[in-house]
C-alpha cells in the first residue's frame, strides 16, 4: 500500500488521543454530596440504563478510535495495488449425448455434471463463457461454438443422437483455435475421448441400466436379448404389435449377463412391433425397441405378347399382383406399346414373343419370364417341338414349383445356359432360369424361359388346377424380394432414401410428428431419436425402425475425473491502482455515530 | 446590634411583621394575670357593674366618684407564648452558596426577633444527632443580642436526627410554635412531627435546599459520598439521569407538602440562593408563617 500524502499519517496520533479523551471522560470522580438519600433512589431506578450506557460508551469509544484511524488513513490518500486477473475466455464442450441422460442417484449425469460445472464456474468468478455441445446443437453457428452464460448452461438437455465424441471435440477445438485462445473445459462421462491436456469434469459411478442387446425374428419366433449392467432385477417385458399388447413377460437374469427371451409369435400381419422393458432404470430411452414389417407391396407384372386369359386369371388370384397389360399384347402380337419409360415392373411376362419384340424402348424389368419363345430369341436356341412331354424331373430346389408328372401337349426344344428348373422325362429342359450379371450396357437380368404354352388347351387338368399355386411359387422364386421378419436399424446409422418421387417423412412411434418433406433426389436420413419412421409417397409407404443400442457404453463409464480448479487457469494479471474511498465513508459513519451519541447524551 | 446577621434596615422591616399563630391564641383574664403562665401583657377591655363575689380590688373608684355606682374594670391579659426555632446544624447544612446553615441561622434570628417584638419568648434549639445548644430569651427586643451571640457560637457537626430533636423539644418546652429549619435529608421525621402536632404544639417546616441539590450538574462516572454518613453511591449520570433526579426531588418535596397540608402544618421549601429579604418578606408571608 502506498499513499498520496504520507504526511497525513501524522493524523494517526488522533487515535490514541481519542482513546485517552474517552477514557478521561469515563473516569470515576469522587463527589461529596449533602446526602445520598435521593441519589440512592435514582440509583435503584437507573440500574439497567447504566449497563446500557456502559456498552454504548464502549461502542462510542471504539467508533471514535476507528473513525480517527480511518480519517487519518484517508487523509494520507491510500493507494491499493492489486493483481487483477483478466477475464478468462472459457470454452465449455459439453457432452449431451444419450449416455448423459443416464440417471445416477436420482439425477441424470448431465444434470450432475452441470451442477459441478456451475460450482466450478462460480468458483472461477467472472468469465466469458462459450459453449459447444456434442452432438452439435443444430442451432449453433458453423463453428459449433456460441456464447453462453451459467444460466444458459442449465437449459442443456440430452440429445439422443449418437456422436463420435472424440472427433466432434476435435472439430470444436479446431474451430475454436481460429477464434481466440480459450481455456477449454470438457464435460463428459467419457474421459478417454478427451484429448490430452484438457481438463475433464466427468461424472459416473455405478451405472444401472437394463437395455435390449439383441433382437431377431425368424421362423415365427421373436428373440429379445436383455442385458442388465448392475444386477438382476425385476422387470416387465411387454410386446405390442401395432399398438396392441400381445405378450407380457417377466424376464430376469444375472448381472452383466445377457438374458435371451424367445417367444413363438405369428406376427405375419403386424406392421410395427414394439417392445418395452418396464423397470427402475437409469436410461429410459433404451428400454424401447421397435421393428417393422413392411406392408405387403404390390407386385407389378407386365403381360406382353399374346393375350392369355388363362395366365391372367391365375395371376389375379394372387392378392399382391397388379397386372398391366401391354397394348401390344394382342391376340396376334405386334402394335404399339403403351409402356412408358418411367414405368417399372417387378416381373415381365412375354407370351409367345421375346423382350426385343416389345415395342417399348425401355427395359420394363430385369425379371423376365418368356413363355413359348419364338425362334428369334437372343441367347436361346429353339429347335423343333416336343409332343406331349411329361415334366418329371426337378433338379435342385425347383421342387417348389410342384409340377411333377404334369404333362403338356406340346413344347419347344430349347437350349440355353442356366439352371434347369423343369425337364421332360427324357431330360430335355422345359423350364430354364438364367441369371445374367450386369455389364456396362445393361443391368442384371433374370430370365426364365418356359418352353411350352400355358393355356387351357395345352395343359392337363393337374396343371390347370394348380396353376395359381404354380404362379404363386413362381413369383416367390423369381419375383421381387419380400421383407423377411422384422427389420430395424441401429440409431446412428443413416439410411439412403433413393431418388424418386416426392415423399413425406414422419415419425410414428413413440409419438407422431412430421419430420420433413423430401423432394426428388437422394436423401440421407439420420434420425436423432429412436422410433418408427415412415416415408410415404403417393404410391408407396415405407417404414423404418431405429433403436438405441448404444447403452452398452453405460457400463464402461464409471471413472470420474475432477478439475484441478486451483491450477486450472494461469491468466495474465494486471496491476490495478485504486484510491480507497471506503475509508472516508467509514470515518464519516463513525463520526456520525459519535455526534448522534453526543446529541442524545445531552 | 450586630451587623453580621441583620442590617438595621432589615430589622426595621421585620418589626412591621408578626408571627402567625394558628392555634396558640392569647389567654383571657379579668384585671389580673390569670393562669399559671407568667408574663404577657394586660390590656383594659371594659367596665361592668359590680356583682357580689367580684374582687373588690377591681372596683374602679374613680367611676364610683362620678356615678355613685360600683363598676369593676375588666382586663384582657395576653399570655406569653414561645417561638421555638429547631435549627438543623448537621454537616449537610454547610452545603450551598450561601450555605443552608447560614440561611438557617438568619431564619432563626429573624423568628427570634419577631417573637421578642411580639412579646413572646424566643427559643433557639440547635441540633444534629442531638440537641447541643438551646437558648431561650424573653422580654424586650433588645435582648435579641443574646440570641445573636448564641447563634454565632453554633457550628455544623454530625448527622441529622430530627426525631430525637423533636422528642427533646417536646419534653422540655411547653406548647409552642415550633419552626423546624432543615434540609430534611435524613431519616423520615414526619411521624414525630405528626405526634408533636397532636400534642398541641404548632409545628411548621422550612426546608432549605442548595442550588446544587435542587439541580445537580455532575455528569459522568461518579462516586457520591454522603457528607453525614459517609455512605458511597456509584452512579453514571448524564442528562437523562439528572432530569430523573429532579423528578425524584420534586416527588420528595411534594410528599412533604401533602403531609403538612393534611395535618394543618405550614410547609415552605426554599433555595438558599434566594435573597433573604425576599425569603422572609415574601416567601414566608405567602406561606402563612408571617403577616
Amino acid at each position: 500500500m502506498s499513499f498520496l500524502w504520507p504526511a497525513g499519517l501524522a493524523a494517526l496520533a488522533a487515535v490514541p488521543a481519542a482513546i485517552l479523551i474517552a477514557l478521561w471522560r469515563a473516569r470515576r470522580r469522587d463527589i461529596v454530596v449533602p446526602s445520598t438519600l435521593l441519589w440512592k433512589r435514582l440509583e435503584e431506578r437507573i440500574a439497567d440504563s447504566g449497563r446500557r450506557r456502559r456498552k454504548l460508551v464502549d461502542f462510542a469509544l471504539a467508533a471514535a478510535a476507528l473513525s480517527a484511524l480511518f480519517l487519518a488513513t484517508a487523509a494520507a490518500g491510500p493507494l491499493l495495488r492489486r493483481q487483477t486477473p483478466q477475464t478468462p475466455n472459457i470454452l465449455l464442450i459439453v457432452d449431451v449425448s444419450a449416455s448423459m441422460a443416464i440417471r445416477e442417484n436420482g439425477e441424470t449425469r448431465l444434470h450432475a455434471a452441470l451442477q459441478e460445472l456451475d460450482a466450478l464456474l462460480h468458483k472461477i468468478g467472472t468469465a466469458n463463457l462459450y459453449l459447444g455441445t456434442v452432438p452439435a446443437d443444430a442451432s449453433a453457428a458453423a463453428s459449433g461454438i456460441y456464447e453462453t452464460s451459467i444460466a444458459g448452461l442449465q437449459q442443456l438437455r440430452p440429445v439422443f443422437r449418437p456422436a463420435n465424441l472424440e472427433r466432434e471435440i476435435a472439430r470444436i477445438l479446431a474451430a475454436a483455435a481460429n477464434i481466440r485462445p480459450f481455456e477449454t473445459l470438457v464435460v463428459t462421462d467419457q474421459p478417454d475421448a478427451v484429448p490430452q491436456g484438457i481438463a475433464v469434469s466427468g461424472v459416473g459411478g455405478s451405472v444401472q441400466n437394463l437395455f435390449f442387446s439383441r433382437f431377431g425374428y425368424s421362423d415365427e419366433s421373436v428373440l429379445f436379448g436383455l442385458r442388465d449392467t448392475s444386477g438382476g432385477r425385476q422387470s416387465v417385458l411387454q410386446v405390442l404389435a401395432d399398438g396392441e399388447l400381445i405378450r407380457r413377460l417377466n424376464p430376469s437374469g444375472d448381472s452383466g449377463e445377457q438374458t435371451l427371451v424367445v417367444r413363438h409369435e405369428a406376427l405375419r400381419d403386424a406392421a410395427v412391433l414394439e417392445a418395452r422393458i418396464e423397470t427402475d432404470d437409469a436410461l429410459a430411452t433404451d428400454n424401447m425397441l421397435y421393428a417393422v414389417r413392411q406392408p405387403e407391396r404390390k407386385i407389378r407384372v407386365l403381360l406382353a405378347g399374346r393375350e392369355n386369359q388363362f395366365i391372367e386369371a391365375a395371376l389375379k388370384l394372387h392378392p399382391s399382383v397388379e397386372i398391366v397389360r401391354s397394348a401390344s399384347s394382342t391376340p396376334d402380337g405386334g402394335g404399339e406399346s403403351n409402356i412408358q419409360q418411367a414405368d417399372t415392373f417387378d416381373l415381365a411376362i412375354y407370351n409367345g414373343i421375346t423382350p426385343g419384340e416389345e415395342p417399348s424402348t425401355a427395359a420394363p424389368s430385369h425379371r423376365i419370364v418368356v413363355i413359348d419363345p419364338p425362334q428369334s430369341f437372343e441367347g436361346v436356341t429353339v429347335d423343333g417341338n416336343m409332343a406331349e412331354p411329361v415334366i418329371s424331373s426337378f433338379p435342385g430346389d425347383a421342387a417348389s414349383f410342384g409340377l411333377a408328372d404334369v404333362s403338356v401337349k406340346r413344347a419347344r426344344s430349347i437350349a440355353m445356359q442356366g439352371n434347369v428348373i423343369a425337364a421332360s422325362g427324357d431330360g430335355k429342359p422345359l423350364i430354364v432360369r438364367q441369371k445374367i450379371p450386369p455389364n456396362a450396357d445393361r443391368q442384371a437380368r433374370d430370365i426364365t424361359v418356359i418352353a411350352f404354352r400355358l393355356g387351357r388347351d395345352n395343359t392337363d387338368w393337374m396343371l390347370q388346377t394348380g396353376f395359381p399355386v404354380f404362379w404363386a411359387r413362381m413369383l416367390e422364386e423369381i419375383g421381387p424380394t419380400r421383407p423377411q421378419g422384422f427389420a430395424f436399424n441401429k440409431l446412428g446409422e443413416c439410411v439412403v432414401i433413393p431418388a424418386g418421387k416426392k415423399a413425406v417423412l414422419r415419425r410414428l412411434r413413440p409419438v407422431e410428428e412430421y419430420i420433413k418433406t423430401i423432394e426428388t433426389g437422394e436423401f440421407l436420413f439420420c434420425p436423432e431419436l429412436p422410433g418408427v419412421y415412415e416415408i410415404r409417397t403417393e404410391s408407396d409407404t415405407h417404414l423404418m425402425a431405429f433403436n438405441f443400442f448404444d447403452a452398452e457404453e453405460s457400463s464402461q463409464n464409471g471413472r470420474k475425473q475432477r478439475v484441478d480448479t486451483e491450477n486450472f487457469f494461469s491468466p495474465a494479471a494486471v496491476i490495478e491502482t485504486k484510491e480507497h474511498s471506503l475509508l472516508y465513508a467509514a470515518a464519516l459513519i463513525g463520526l456520525a455515530f459519535m455526534f448522534t451519541y453526543w446529541y442524545y447524551k445531552q | 446590634m450586630p451587623d453580621d446577621i441583620f442590617s438595621p434596615a432589615f430589622m426595621r422591616k421585620l418589626e412591621l411583621l408578626e408571627i402567625v399563630f394558628r392555634r396558640l391564641k392569647s389567654g383571657r383574664g379579668t384585671g389580673e394575670k390569670s393562669g399559671r403562665e407568667r408574663g404577657g401583657r394586660i390590656e383594659f377591655r371594659e367596665h361592668r357593674r359590680y356583682t357580689p363575689g367580684d374582687d373588690y380590688r377591681m372596683i374602679d373608684w374613680n367611676v364610683y366618684g362620678r356615678t355613685d355606682a360600683l363598676f369593676v374594670k375588666e382586663h384582657l391579659r395576653e399570655e406569653r407564648r414561645t417561638v421555638a426555632v429547631l435549627l438543623d446544624c448537621s454537616r449537610s447544612m454547610q452545603f450551598g452558596r450561601p450555605a443552608k446553615f447560614t440561611r438557617g441561622i438568619e431564619l432563626a434570628a429573624a423568628f427570634a426577633y419577631l417573637a421578642l417584638v411580639g412579646g413572646d419568648e424566643a427559643k433557639i434549639v440547635a441540633f444534629s444527632e442531638k440537641v447541643f445548644t438551646s437558648v431561650s430569651v424573653a422580654g424586650t427586643k433588645s435582648r435579641i443580642t443574646e440570641i445573636f451571640h448564641a447563634l454565632r457560637g453554633i457550628k455544623p457537626r454530625g448527622a441529622t436526627d430530627i426525631n430525637r430533636a423533636l422528642k427533646d423539644l417536646a419534653s422540655g418546652t411547653r406548647r409552642s410554635l415550633v419552626v423546624l429549619v432543615s434540609d430534611l435529608m435524613g431519616e423520615d421525621s414526619r411521624r414525630s412531627i405528626q405526634l408533636l402536632n397532636a400534642r398541641g404544639y404548632e409545628p411548621c417546616v422550612i426546608q432549605l435546599l442548595s442550588r446544587d441539590e435542587a439541580a445537580p450538574r455532575h455528569t459522568g462516572r461518579l462516586r457520591l459520598k454522603d457528607s453525614e454518613t459517609g455512605e458511597v453511591r456509584r452512579l453514571w449520570t448524564e442528562g437523562p439521569e439528572l432530569e430523573y433526579y429532579r423528578v425524584i426531588l420534586h416527588q420528595f418535596i411534594e410528599s412533604w407538602k401533602t403531609f403538612c397540608a393534611a395535618h394543618g402544618i405550614a410547609f415552605i421549601s426554599a433555595l438558599t440562593d434566594q435573597p433573604f429579604e425576599e425569603l422572609v418578606l415574601g416567601y414566608l408571608r405567602r406561606g402563612g408563617l408571617l403577616r
